[in-house]
């Protein structure tokens, strides 16, 4: 996984969640990652990368590193 | 975790009886539960579909799911199809694991249909409208307006009101003692219309179509409301739906009483829930609707009404204008064959959406 990718997604994700995350946060690790909170997140990712998650790509989005990966992957990075 | 949205078929029954089962243990509120039948209701163009996941049907649990009602709308003259997007329900509501969901349901729904509306949804803060908001919908408030017919039994049911055990007694007292009826009638909110002499129509005919027609190029965005569509909304064999007819255009009207309602109460309240003119003839309409339901013995009289004329009339007819927690949401795609027409200058009404539930 690209980290500079990896180092957005967290800072997008810190400013959705209000809190410090790490690659591995999630719903269940993080209070504040309700899933209002998690359409923010995911809409924000879209907004800064420009691209839109396909169904299976949300369905594995549960983690930052799993978001990050998404967006590496969509970047072929 | 792999999850497919498909239609509801009657063999996901026994799933959406879990998915509900688990909704209710948590402690979702009892009005969100997902049908626990393909064919719910009386409403035509209805879809369901369901979040499923796992490889077979006996295996599969419901994570989710949403019904689309399938209509045709006229937008600038020209009729388009469109869809209402109904109740959907996710998981995500006592799980997060499954807390994207809620966006899987609604793209999955403008993939099948681009032009959607979502209506009511309970108010500006529910999760449903704040989602749309942030998806880019374009949302307005449907204004909401009231007319007390009898003040005693209004001050005695209506819940709004009635928060507190003080509250409670000095509402009674005013009803016991006639202040409360004196108090409306100085504010001018128990005003009684001359009566009519009005008889409801059997059925919508020939009659409704031409009101259609004459009637559907002053809305730049409103449902069809020809003879056929309405017949299919408030079939002639349900007694509960009044069609009044006027020379000027028709109202659908319900005249229900209450038992227990958690707004109001034990109150007989009727319902200008649908109606139709040209917006220069709204005047004679509403108040040929409330002065037909003042004359059958309605406590309390409400309707929802999108176009300004439509407000101004009822506001002419003596009813007071009250906070509106039912909203119209227009998908992007719908929102874009609008262009910059105006929300009040639309027609909606509690004819749109769900239709006339919890009246």
């Amino acid at each position: 996984m690209n980290e500079q990718v990896l180092s957005r997604v967290r800072q997008i994700a810190s400013d959705v969640l209000l809190t410090d995350v790490t690659a591995e946060s999630s719903p269940e690790t993080v209070a504040s990652w309700d899933s209002e909170q998690h359409l923010n997140l995911i809409l924000a990712v879209e907004e800064e990368y420009g691209f839109q998650f396909s169904p299976e790509e949300m369905d594995g989005a549960m983690t930052v590193a799993k978001i990050a990966g998404v967006v590496s992957v969509r970047r072929g990075l | 975790m792999a999850l497919e949205i498909l239609p509801y078929t009657p063999d996901r029954i026994p799933a959406v009886q879990a998915f509900n089962q688990r909704l209710s243990a948590r402690g979702v509120p009892a009005d969100q539960r997902f049908p626990e039948t393909p064919h719910p209701g009386w409403m035509p163009g209805m879809e369901l579909f369901l979040a499923v996941e796992g490889p077979s049907v006996a295996s599969a649990a419901v994570r989710g799911g949403y019904m689309l009602r399938r209509q045709s709308f006229s937008v600038c003259g020209e009729t388009l199809p469109a869809a209402h997007y109904r109740l959907p329900l996710s998981e995500g509501l006592i799980d997060r694991a499954y807390s994207m969901l809620g966006l899987r349901l609604v793209r999955d729904a403008l993939a099948r249909e681009p032009r959607l509306y979502a209506m009511g949804m309970g108010g500006w803060d529910k999760p449903l409208p704040q989602m749309l908001k942030r998806l880019g919908w374009r949302m307005s408030a449907v204004p909401f307006a009231f007319k007390v017919v009898h003040p005693a039994r209004f001050l005695r049911n209506i819940q709004v009101l009635r928060t507190s055990a003080v509250r409670r007694l000095a509402l009674d007292a005013a009803a016991l003692t006639g202040t409360g009826w004196l108090g409306m009638k100085a504010l001018g909110m128990a005003r009684r219309l001359p009566p009519q002499e009005l008889e409801p129509a059997p059925a919508f005919g020939e009659w409704a179509d031409e009101i259609w027609q004459q009637a559907r190029a002053a809305y730049p965005l409103l449902g069809v409301r020809d003879a056929h569509t309405l017949s299919e909304l408030y079939p002639a064999q349900d007694a509960r739906f009044l069609r009044l007819r006027t020379p000027a255009g028709w109202a659908l009207l319900l005249d229900t009483a209450m038992h227990g309602h958690k707004q109001f109460g034990a109150m007989r309240v009727g319902t200008i829930v649908d109606c139709l003119a040209a917006p220069a003839m709204a005047g004679p309409v509403v108040r040929a609707a409330a002065s037909l339901l003042e004359q059958r013995g309605v406590d309390l009289i409400v309707s929802n009404q999108s176009h300004a004329e439509w407000s101004r009339a009822l506001l002419d007819a003596g009813f007071r204008a009250g906070p509106s927690n039912y909203l119209v949401a227009l998908s992007p795609g719908f929102a874009k064959a609008a262009g910059d027409t105006q929300p009040d200058h639309w027609h909606f009404n509690r004819g749109d959406g769900d239709g006339p539930i919890h009246l």
